[in-house]
């Protein structure tokens, strides 16, 4: 059984939208990603936060491009979904939904 | 600062930068481009106070072990402040020294059992933080003593009480002594676990800190 990566509330919205961005995520589109789809916007420096501990559990991986004349000459750092961040993201879908179902409330019901 | 302005307000920048030093380019980066995108500059203040506490706390959490050392010398020395007393002057009366010796060995044990008694944990956490040596021990523990004799000769605690009302002296010198314990404690453990395994070790983690990006 693989070993389980228990992820933060943050981090459970930081993934998915690293994987959705796939080969451009670094610190804007993510922060971007997250009021679009998720309609809450979070400091950039919360966003980091995140992603750091994403990267020490194993879950991304992170590498720096090239300084750009918009960012005042700083580089932008990219992260990418690693297979142990994927196997994360399905296990706790999993747990999410199986916790989820069967609540009537939940599903239009009145109990 | 709060207009819509191009650049970027320079003092935030320049708090950010002292606040995380290292490599915090992408960050700074992404924060300068998004504030291009028409953001105000009370927005990026925002933004660089939020990194900054975070760069703060993540920095702070790197001294956990010795945090976890200070609260057991202040838990040790306050809540069973009479046991160590007593234990003190029964190390002293069974050394048997002649005064002045015999005074200076009471204040002495007395320290020496606060700290370690203290230094379990510091052990623990340095362990649990992948930088025990046994070195960092000693050090900690002669530098911890070494304060502690010194503190009662370098601040007069009588003119301090002397100047409170009675109401307050009770509260003011409690939270007084355990933020002196707490410094003391802390900073000894600071000095003494400067060994290469725990500088490797931070270093390790610091290239992996939130904002060190």
């Amino acid at each position: 059984m693989p070993e389980r990566t228990y992820l933060g509330e943050m981090e459970l919205m930081v993934l998915p939208a690293v994987t959705r961005l796939a080969d451009d995520a670094y610190g804007v589109p993510i922060s971007q990603g997250l009021l679009n789809v998720a309609g809450r916007e979070m400091a950039l420096g919360s966003i980091y936060a995140a992603l750091d501990r994403l990267e020490r559990k194993g879950c991304v991986s992170s590498w720096l491009g090239d300084p750009t004349p918009q960012r005042g000459g700083r580089a932008k750092r990219y992260f990418r979904v690693t297979s142990v961040g994927v196997r994360s993201l399905k296990m706790t879908r999993t747990a999410l939904t199986n916790l989820w179902s069967g609540i009537p409330l939940l599903e239009g019901r009145r109990s | 600062m709060s207009g819509r302005n191009s650049d970027p307000p320079r003092l935030a920048i320049w708090l950010l930068q002292r606040a995380c030093p290292g490599d915090k380019e992408a960050l700074m980066g992404d924060i300068i481009e998004k504030f291009r995108t028409g953001r105000t500059g009370a927005w990026f203040w925002r933004q660089t106070i939020v990194a900054f506490i975070l760069c703060l706390l993540s920095r702070i959490w790197h001294y956990w072990p010795y945090i976890c050392y200070a609260f057991t010398g202040i838990f040790v020395t306050f809540l069973l402040g009479n046991t160590i007393s007593q234990g003190a002057r029964a190390v002293g009366h069974w050394l048997g020294f002649p005064f002045p010796f015999s005074e200076v060995v009471l204040d002495l044990s007395a320290y020496m059992l606060v700290v370690f008694a203290a230094l379990p944990a510091l052990a623990v956490a340095l362990l649990a933080y992948g930088a025990y040596h046994w070195g960092s021990l000693i050090r900690t523990a002669m530098t911890s003593i070494a304060l502690l004799a010194l503190h009662p000769y370098l601040l007069d605690y009588a003119s301090i009480a002397g100047r409170l009302t009675q109401d307050l002296r009770h509260v003011v010198m409690l939270a007084f002594f355990v933020t002196l314990y707490f410094f003391i404690l802390f900073i000894s453990a600071w000095l003494g676990c400067r060994s290469p395994g725990l500088m490797k070790k931070q270093q390790l983690l610091e290239t992996h800190t939130p904002l060190n990006n």
